[in-house]
C-alpha cells in the first residue's frame, strides 16, 4: 500500500498542473475544460471551482472545491487505497 | 531551453512537486515544456499525490479514515450514505478550540444543506463519541447474524429515533431527575437507549445508575447495560448504553 502524500503548492504550480492535465483557467479564475471551454464542476458540491479553492486529488484526478465537508466526502467515498 | 538527453534525465528524476517547481523556476518553453507537461501527467496518473490549499485538514481526514472508530463503522455499515459525516464528526473532535468555532459553523451549514437535521445528528454522533456504543450495539447484532442491510436499517432507525432514546444529563440535574429520565425510557420499551454525561454531570449519573443496578431495576425491566468513559478535548465523557434482553432485528424474526 502506497501512502498518499498531501501537500500545498503555489498558484503557478497549480496552474501548470491543471494545464498539464487538460484544464485551463478563464478570466474569472474559474477552472474550465481546455477543449470545450466549459466550467469544471466539483462532483461533490456540483458547483464551479475557482483556482484558489481547488484541491487536485488522485482517483482519475478529481478536482474538488476545498472544505471540510468535501474532504470528508472525498476520503470516504472517492478515495481508493493504491 | 533545448530538450537535451541531460534535461530529459533531470526531468525524469523529479517527483511531481519537484517537477512542478522546476518548470516554474526555470521557465521551460517549447519542446522542453511539452516533455515536462507529459511527465507531469504521467506522475499525476500514478495517484501518489494530492494537492490542496488545506493541507492540514486533508491530512487529518486521510489519517482518520484509518481510525478504529471509522474502521468499525465501515465494517458494520459498509457504504452507508452517512459515513463521511462520521469522519467529519471525528475531525471536529480533533480540532483545537481556536479552529473549532469557525469550522464547526461551516460544517453545520454544509451538512444541513445536504442532509438536514439528520445529517447534523450523525455528525454529532462522531464528534461526541456517541457513535461508540452504537457501534458496539451493531457489532453485537452482526455477531447474532444480522447482515449489512439489517445493520444499515437498524442504524437508520436509531438515528430517526435519536431524540427519544437519549438522555444528556446536565451538570445541575439531581439524582432524582436522572432516575426519572432513565425510568421513563425503560417504560418506553425501546430496544436500546443511551445516557450521556459530561464533566461534573458524571458523578451523579454514575451513582444513580449504580443504585438502580444494585436494586436490580434494569434486570427487572429486562435491560442490560454497558458503560464507558472517554475524554473529549479536556472533558471527561461518560456513556451508558442500555439494551433490551433478546431485542432482535425485526427482519431476523
Amino acid at each position: 500500500m502506497v501512502d498518499l502524500e498531501l501537500t500545498g503548492i503555489g498558484v503557478e504550480e497549480t496552474k501548470l498542473l491543471l494545464i498539464s492535465l487538460g484544464y485551463d483557467i478563464d478570466e474569472n479564475k474559474k477552472i474550465i475544460e481546455k477543449d470545450t471551454r466549459r466550467p469544471v464542476l466539483c462532483p461533490i458540491t456540483k458547483r464551479e471551482i475557482l483556482l484558489q479553492d481547488v484541491s487536485i486529488m488522485p482517483g482519475s484526478t478529481l478536482l474538488i472545491n476545498t472544505s471540510a465537508f468535501t474532504m470528508s466526502e472525498y476520503f470516504s467515498k472517492y478515495f481508493k487505497e493504491k | 531551453m533545448e530538450l537535451t538527453p541531460e534535461l530529459i534525465d533531470k526531468i525524469r528524476s523529479f517527483n511531481l512537486p519537484q517537477l512542478l517547481s522546476y518548470v516554474i523556476v526555470t521557465k521551460l518553453v517549447g519542446p522542453a515544456l511539452d516533455f515536462a507537461q507529459n511527465r507531469i501527467k504521467e506522475l499525476s496518473d500514478e495517484g501518489k499525490y494530492g494537492f490542496t490549499p488545506s493541507e492540514t485538514e486533508a491530512k487529518s481526514f486521510y489519517k482518520l479514515r484509518k481510525s478504529d472508530i471509522y474502521r468499525r463503522f465501515s465494517e458494520c455499515l459498509g457504504d452507508h450514505w452517512s459515513r463521511n459525516l462520521i469522519l467529519l464528526g471525528l475531525h471536529i473532535t480533533h480540532l483545537n478550540k481556536n479552529d473549532k468555532r469557525e469550522i464547526i459553523d461551516r460544517v453545520r451549514s454544509d451538512v444541513y444543506g445536504r442532509h438536514g437535521k439528520k445529517g447534523i445528528r450523525i455528525t454529532e454522533l462522531g464528534s461526541t463519541g456517541a457513535i461508540v456504543p452504537i457501534l458496539g450495539f451493531l457489532s453485537d447484532l452482526k455477531l447474532k447474524g444480522a447482515n449489512s442491510d439489517d445493520l444499515k436499517s437498524e442504524f437508520d432507525n436509531i438515528i430517526a429515533d435519536w431524540q427519544n432514546i437519549t438522555v444528556f444529563v446536565e451538570a445541575d440535574d439531581s439524582k432524582k431527575h436522572i432516575l426519572n429520565e432513565i425510568s421513563a425510557l425503560t417504560k418506553r420499551n425501546k430496544p436500546q437507549f443511551f445516557v450521556f454525561a459530561y464533566g461534573s454531570a458524571i458523578d451523579n449519573t454514575v451513582l444513580t445508575i449504580a443504585e438502580l443496578n444494585n436494586k436490580k431495576f434494569f434486570r427487572k425491566n429486562r435491560y442490560v447495560l454497558f458503560s464507558s468513559s472517554r475524554t473529549e478535548g479536556n472533558k471527561p465523557v461518560y456513556m451508558c448504553v442500555f439494551e433490551k434482553f433478546g431485542s432482535q432485528l425485526p427482519t431476523l424474526g
